[in-house]
């Protein structure tokens, strides 16, 4: 009891370090729960999103020859009575989905996805949440609506006012607003707008014979819906029956969403690490002359050690908890900038359990254990009688030879690193090979430290005068393991940092360079149920010049790869190739003519370096339940939807995919604005959505530097944990070194050389940390482009901007005056005799 | 102030404090040295002998009184001035011997000199010498770990003597040292004293080693309590 009150005395002292020890580990520790949190929140936020209609329901009817959610005029009904007859049915409800047209009193008429259902049937499987409710919401039926809050503020509607619709029969419909509902379930994402109805309405006004065209479906045994979705197929063969959530895709999109996340904070917890041990090798050996005393009295060595790590436990326990504080706060970070990006602009809330809580924690203390463990087993191991004389450093020389060994290893698994992948086929192995070489270049970049040192000091010298205090610095800087401390954590969170902006940087200028001149078009737009008629018609509109209408399957699903292709392009021909500009062979052109002669399918250059996939091999395709196979004739390369994307005529999307409408239409026009506000009149109300290349590229490109701008925040948080340990081993190497410091002022050094000496050290350790990390961080940007081949399917090309490197020298530079501001003003406070006699 | 005094301790008192009080380490106490003389400094544990030759040393304040080293008062001058004293004109040896553990024989040694802005190269003739006095011509490039504790204190002496000081201040010389390396450092000492003409101020508890010295004073309580 005594000795732990002793350490607690003691971490009350020193309570700069304990709080850079503690930050260290809560750093560390909340990335591991940011990580952890935003896996979680995104696959739950891919499940909400494909759970937007069906809510807690497990299948989803339709009519094989309807589309879900961009429907036809030409509606076509399912009679839900058969229903009755299939077992195993919790309960299911019919709903009435189609468009309408809206006139808010503000503007333009809009678009809007209209859902009839009864109210009860809502509440059951789908609930609304409101945030704001009218009365006449208490008798859902007749000419009601339910909006969101989004599109009430957006035009000034409030419950009890009235709004003007055109749905189907009913072609001036007053409907009263009884509703307005928070952005969550049915509302989550709307493209377009979303009104809610009652059935009767819906019924009415589509006169659909009281008979639904979607019914939800809940199986009563969860472990059964396989069973159940098989029946109902064998009873309704001409309906179309869903899985409400495909799990495997939303875990695909959870982990590729996730993984860079994954990946940065293995380098942050390493430096966490680094610094954990450093912190207690420090504390302990402070410590020794009090563990001396204890152990002269009877205590023994095991217990000492045990008192030692739950001291560390202690510590990770804290900065476990500290670590979830600041995990929640980073991911509040995320939630705003990040998750809008890969979710269409819908919020996300992260569910914090109490097991993701105690998970953190442990991780925390697992951390700090692991760190702890290196300097409490090498303090064990230092004899009784050492303790007590105080005679614990033992300076060793190395042999020069080992030395240059060492370097020269380093520098070959350097070089060897920054090459190998290089060599590799891109893909998962050499993403993982890449990875694996870049945290390679970091190691050997800090092995190669104290040679690039050495080096400065053989090419100083020993000189006297001026340069004496620079030849000292760089001896002890060479010698003194804290000081290469700092240079090595210098080294990690310098490089990773550096190495992040750039990579953004480049990121972010390969993809303008490559958007630029790749869409050929100047605006897109959806119209509802557009097929040819409605194309020449537009091609007909004052101020069109030219337009092309392509069909699309999103996340089709591709049993051969197991894996989902972003979207599958339906074309009618090369000319989309003129729309959105890529290049290719005169066998590829043949390819694309003869898409039609059969089933056949031109894949993306990233899928066929990805799949390893040739001309001739046979793709599955599986189009809502059944699979098609298809040839493969050709690769293009194409810059879209991350490269993960195919082609098939639009005769093969239209028998097999049912594809009825065209999916989107491009247009070309002198005078944007002008074809655009022509092209609105011509199709009045139904226009789903229409927006220029300009700006659609502009939105892309935000949503994909977003992810870049949280990755960077990563960068960040390893340089603020750099920075805790830089001057948590500024005070170490202080207290380390007082005896000898003490001893140089006793044989005549004044106080102002010694405040140069600890300049020259500062001034070193910058260089030498300046020099290395940035060559860690070259070396990893060279190999950067590996390791993006597999997620991404363009080449690319690394921005070395000097404002970044600059901005990381005088980063290193400020740190290191404040370092050496830190140990000066201790020095000169220093008591000689004290220091000599006692330390 | 008499002309062959190196050393001059007149009235100097000096206290610590110790929780609220002050305990007086050293009480009114006057000496002096005079060159050549081969001073050493006797007396049981906390008598204040150690915190005499420190005062002397330039490492630490007085609290009242003086101390003249070559007739120059060291707490008249700044901390540069006090900086280059030591450098010049005393050279200091420790119990622990004191080294810098990263820096091998010659660079411990040069330390001083170096300091004192001389060029390591024309210093080359004065520290063979040295280095032959001490016997430690054959251990020039290695650091102090790889050498016993007899020959960390000879480069202890070694360094100490590189500049070329007046006096020479040894703290328990041979307190952390067996009876032969002792011995050898005594011996040394000696030898730096009539050769060099060296004079020496050593604090020892061992009596058999005021003998290689020609002078000797009794430290208690903070006085002198005999000198002879």
């Amino acid at each position: 009891m005594i000795i732990y009150k002793h350490i607690l005395r003691n971490l009350g002292k020193k309570k700069l370090r304990s709080l850079l020890v503690l930050l260290s580990i809560g750093l560390s520790t909340a990335l591991f729960f940011a990580t952890l949190g935003l896996g979680a929140a995104i696959e739950r936020l891919a499940i909400a999103q494909m759970r937007q209609f069906t809510g807690s329901t497990d299948l989803i009817m339709v009519n094989r020859y309807d589309e879900l959610y961009v429907t036809t005029d030409s509606l076509l009904y399912i009679s839900p009575e058969s229903l009755k007859a299939v077992t195993g049915i919790s309960y299911y409800a019919g709903q009435l989905q189609h468009y309408a047209t809206v006139i808010p009193a503000d503007g333009d008429r809009l678009y809007m996805q209209i859902i009839g259902g009864d109210f009860a049937d809502f509440e059951r499987f789908n609930p609304i949440v409101f945030a704001d409710r009218h009365e006449g919401l208490n008798d859902f039926s007749g000419d009601k609506i339910i909006i969101s809050r989004a599109f009430a503020e957006k035009h000034n509607y409030k419950t009890g006012d009235i709004m003007e619709m055109h749905f189907g029969k009913r072609t001036h419909a007053q409907m009263l607003i009884v509703g307005v509902a928070e952005s969550t379930g049915i509302f989550l994402m709307e493209l377009p707008d979303i009104g809610i109805v009652p059935m009767d309405f819906a019924n009415e006004a589509l006169n659909a014979g009281g008979l639904p065209n979607v019914i939800y479906i809940a199986a009563s045994d969860k472990n059964q819906i396989d069973k159940l979705k098989q029946d109902i197929e064998a009873i309704y063969p001409r309906a179309a029956v869903e899985y409400a959530v495909n799990e495997l895709l939303a875990a695909s999109r959870a982990n590729t969403a996730a993984m860079p996340f994954a990946v940065s904070s293995i380098f942050v917890v390493v430096m966490g690490l680094f610094i954990v041990i450093t912190s207690f090798n420090l504390i302990f050996i402070e410590r020794l002359p009090s563990l001396g005393a204890f152990r002269t009295v009877g205590c023994t060595k095991i217990r000492m050690t045990m008192i030692n790590l739950s001291e560390a436990l202690t510590f990770g326990l804290l900065g476990g908890v500290f670590g979830c504080l600041l995990g929640l706060a980073a991911l509040n970070i995320i939630g705003g900038v990040y998750v809008p990006g890969v979710s269409g602009g819908v919020g996300v809330t992260f569910q914090i359990n109490s097991i993701h809580l105690i998970f953190t924690v442990l991780f925390g203390a697992a951390l700090t254990l692991i760190g702890a463990l290196v300097p409490v087993i090498k303090i064990s191991r230092i004899p009784l009688r050492n303790i007590i004389l105080g005679d614990i450093i033992k300076h060793k020389k190395r042999e020069a030879s080992r030395s240059v060994i060492t370097c020269a290893l380093s520098a070959v698994v350097f070089a060897m690193s920054v090459h190998t992948p290089h060599f590799i086929k891109p893909g998962l192995t050499s993403f993982i090979v890449a990875v694996i070489c870049m945290v390679l270049i970091i190691v050997a970049s800090i092995l190669l430290i104290q040679g690039v040192i050495k080096l400065i000091a053989i090419l100083i010298g020993r000189r006297a005068g001026t340069f004496a205090a620079l030849w000292i610095g760089i001896k002890n800087v060479t010698d003194n393991s804290k000081l290469l401390d700092i240079v090595r954590l210098i080294t990690i969170s310098v490089s990773c940092t550096v190495f992040m902006a750039v990579f953004t940087l480049s990121v972010s200028n390969t993809a303008r360079e490559i958007n630029t001149g790749f869409f050929n078009y100047d605006y897109m737009l959806i119209i509802r149920g557009a097929r040819q008629d409605e194309l020449d018609r537009l091609r007909a509109v004052e101020g069109v010049d030219d337009t092309l209408g392509y069909y699309t399957v999103f996340n089709q699903y591709v049993p051969s790869f197991n894996s989902f292709l972003s979207v599958l392009y339906g074309i009618e021909d090369e000319k989309y190739f003129d729309y959105v500009k890529t290049d290719f062979d005169n066998n590829t052109l043949a390819a694309i003519r003869g898409l039609d002669n059969g089933r056949n399918i031109i894949l993306t250059t990233h899928l066929q370096r990805l799949f390893d996939i040739n001309i001739g091999d046979e793709v599955t395709l599986n189009f809502y339940g059944e699979d098609y196979v298809y040839t493969v004739t050709g690769f293009v390369h194409s810059p879209n939807d991350g490269g993960v994307s195919g082609f098939i005529s639009a005769g093969n999307i239209k028998s097999d995919g049912r594809q009825i409408s065209f999916s989107r239409l491009y247009v070309r026009a002198a005078e944007t604005p002008q074809a655009m506000a022509n092209t609105r009149a011509e199709f009045l109300g139904r226009v789903l959505f229409m927006e220029t290349i300009d700006d659609l590229l502009e939105e892309s490109y935000n949503a994909f530097m977003r992810i870049f701008d949280v990755l960077t925040a990563y960068a960040v948080l390893a340089t603020i944990i750099g920075v805790a340990g830089i001057f948590n081993n500024t005070f170490a190497s202080f207290i380390e070194r007082k005896r000898e410091l003490a001893v140089m002022r006793s044989v005549g050094m004044s106080k102002s050389q010694l405040r140069r000496v600890m300049a020259s050290e500062a001034v070193v350790i910058a260089v030498s940390g300046t020099l290395l990390s940035f060559a860690a961080a070259a070396g990893m940007l060279s190999v950067a482009p590996v390791m993006m081949g597999f997620m991404w399917h363009e080449k690319l090309i690394i921005t070395y901007n000097p404002a970044i490197f600059g901005a990381a020298m005088l980063f290193i530079m400020a740190c290191m005056s404040l370092a050496a501001f830190v140990s000066i003003s201790r020095t000169s406070k220093m008591s000689i005799i004290e220091a000599i006699k006692y330390e | 102030m008499a002309n062959n005094a190196v050393v001059q301790v007149s009235g100097v008192s000096k206290s610590f404090p110790l929780e609220k009080n002050n305990v007086r380490v050293l009480d009114n106490v006057s000496l002096t040295v005079n060159r050549g003389d081969f001073l050493s400094i006797m007396g049981p544990s906390g008598s204040g002998k150690s915190t005499l030759l420190y005062l002397i040393g330039g490492l630490d304040k007085v609290c009242a009184g003086q101390i003249l080293l070559n007739g120059k008062n060291i707490w008249d001058m700044n901390d540069r001035g006090q900086s280059v004293m030591r450098r010049r004109e005393v050279g200091l040896v420790f119990q622990f011997y004191n080294l810098i553990p990263n820096l091998n024989v010659v660079d411990n040694i040069l330390m001083p000199a170096i300091l004192d802005g001389k060029k390591p190269k024309s210093l080359k003739k004065d520290l063979d010498v040295i280095l032959d006095i001490t016997g430690l011509a054959d251990r020039k490039k290695h650091i102090p770990c790889e050498l016993s504790g007899g020959q960390q204190q000879r480069v202890a002496i070694a360094r100490a003597l590189i500049t070329n000081p007046d006096v020479i201040l040894a703290d328990e010389p041979i307190g952390n040292l067996d009876s032969a390396a002792g011995t050898q450092v005594l011996k040394l000492l000696q030898r730096v004293n009539s050769e060099k003409k060296k004079t020496i101020i050593m604090v020892t508890h061992n009596i058999e080693a005021t003998a290689y010295g020609n002078r000797v004073i009794n430290i208690k309580d903070g006085k002198i309590i005999e000198s002879a």
